[in-house]
């Protein structure tokens, strides 16, 4: 099987705190992988490293063959990889299918590219991916009127438009209504399914990815806790024990107050 | 896990000081967060709310506060119907105090300044200058450094000044929510022993959420687990801690 993303030891600093320590993740050619993990565990920076929002300390990343190391993450849209924010990042004001047009022109920073009507090419792209996504009834109104998980799939259709092999999406579907959350599942599944698309998906909760994906990987203080199918983590002694909480560790450093 | 013990305030045999009855809150008009959530704290106690991410914890205290409508249900306070109270009036008239998950200190204000506005439903100086002294007593370290910048201190620092503000109107209740929250493990575990001593010593109840269930319970008396808006299991903080199906709804389990 192809594989469309390896990252070996991928280690990530901030001064003392090591974030990222020494992970291994790949994804495989329509594969879909869930990465989920406590609060504060490190999946959103791991999720910048791959995306190359952020740099890293050691490792290597490799997208569709090519070395991704080092690269600007404008760099990698080219190569097949987008990503979604866990916190949205859309243009209030410009209507849906504006902000879609809008997307595939990050990063080109020319000047005149600011003034540039989008081609015909564009806007029927974007305006397929608007119907796809069931957003239709909305391709006019202002992003700033839409619900949080309809800009959700606003964002999936933006990191589609630049015709990506491997999306990553960063908590999706959290605080979006169940209806909804359902449409946003429905919707990966016929790009995986009839596009080929490839889907890395960072949530807290597995509940969101269980039925997705066959394969997840757990971070927990920045490591790899385990990994492997998600009934099979579900019973996972390590990872329930994670999410339960830790206790503080050992007393010898206690501070009193 | 605590047990009652001789230095900690007897638990009385009367009515709890809160009892939370079936309340239906939320924040969409169409939608409830909380489907009928029951619980009470009995004064001298310290219970602990825990949950996954997006259970309803922090909703249920800013129903009991008065931050949130409460649409079904009530909340008495000493047998008293406090339900919809109005924040402004909780710690006046109901004796109940909150210390909010993100920092709320005068970062720029001195830790005296910060809890002489622990008092300012107060005009009588010599009762404030009392009270910050009985907080500088309580938490020396908050003494020491009287004159520096709330914010220039450590994040264990600053929590323990939240603390120690909340304690300046004699409150009868303190809600904490998510006292752990964005510390260190090592601090989170200083915070929790404090919590503990100020329950030993003073008596202070408390009613805390806590996303570290571990942690949270460790602390505790009693404990309430809440899922998707509805308590799922309560009990004696040490059993829910042994409780493998607890553990389990924190990862989505069941």
């Amino acid at each position: 099987m192809t594989r469309v993303l390896e990252a070996t030891g991928i280690v990530r600093r901030f001064g003392g705190l090591t974030a990222v320590n020494n992970v291994d993740i790949h994804v495989d050619a329509g594969e879909m992988v869930g990465l989920i993990g406590p609060n504060g565990s490190g999946k959103t920076t791991l999720f910048d490293c791959l995306s190359r929002v952020q740099t890293i300390d050691e490792g290597t990343i490799v997208l569709n063959q090519t070395d991704i190391s080092r690269m600007k993450p404008h760099q990698v849209a080219h190569i097949g990889l987008s990503r979604t924010f866990q916190v949205l990042r859309v243009y209030r004001d410009l209507t849906v299918v504006e902000n879609m047009e809008l997307s595939v022109q990050w990063g080109d920073i020319s000047l005149l590219s600011s003034f540039r009507r989008p081609d015909k090419e564009t806007t029927k792209r974007a305006n397929h991916l608007i119907d796809f996504l069931l957003l239709s009834r909305l391709r006019n109104e202002r992003a700033s009127s839409l619900s949080g998980g309809q800009r959700r799939l606003l964002e999936l259709g933006m990191a589609l438009m630049s015709e990506p092999n491997i999306v990553l999406l960063d908590e999706a579907m959290s605080g979006v209504n169940p209806s909804l959350v359902e449409q946003i599942k429905e919707r990966i599944t016929i790009l995986n399914q009839e596009q080929g698309v490839s889907f890395l998906l960072v949530e807290h909760d597995i509940r969101f990815v269980k039925d997705l994906c066959e394969r997840v990987v757990v971070l927990n203080y920045g490591e790899k806790l385990a990994e492997g199918a998600p009934d099979a983590i579900m019973e996972n002694d390590a990872v329930i024990e994670a999410y339960f909480g830790d206790d503080g560790g050992g007393g010898e450093h206690d501070a009193d107050f | 896990m605590l047990t009652s013990n001789a230095n900690s305030a007897a638990v009385k045999a009367e009515r709890p000081l809160l009892e939370v009855q079936d309340i239906y809150a939320g924040y969409d008009p169409n939608q409830d967060i909380l489907q009928g959530v029951t619980l009470h704290v009995n004064e001298g106690e310290i219970v602990c709310v825990i949950g996954p991410n997006g259970a309803g914890k922090s909703t249920v205290f800013n129903a009991i506060y008065g931050l949130l409508g409460v649409r079904k249900g009530t909340v008495l306070c000493n047998g008293r119907d406090i339900t919809n109270i109005r924040p402004q009036d909780a710690l006046k008239t109901a004796g109940i105090t909150i210390v909010p998950q993100l920092r709320s200190l005068f970062s720029q204000m001195t830790v005296h300044e910060n809890l002489e506005l622990g008092m300012y439903l107060s005009t009588d100086k010599a009762k404030i200058a009392e009270r910050i002294q009985y907080v500088y007593d309580l938490f020396p370290r908050l003494g020491e450094r009287s004159k520096q910048e709330a914010g220039t201190m450590s994040g264990g620092e600053q929590r323990m000044l939240e603390i120690g503000r909340a304690l300046m109107w004699e409150p009868r209740l303190v809600l904490m929510d998510e006292p752990s929250a964005g510390l260190a493990p090592i601090i989170t575990k200083s915070i929790f022993k404090a919590i503990r001593r100020l329950n030993q010593e003073i008596g202070l109840t408390v009613l805390m959420i806590e996303q570290n269930a571990r942690q949270g319970l460790q602390a505790s008396h009693r404990g309430y687990v809440i899922e998707l808006g509805r308590q799922t299991y309560d009990g004696a903080a040490s059993d829910l801690l042994q409780n493998a199906n607890v553990r389990k709804a924190f990862l989505g389990g069941h």
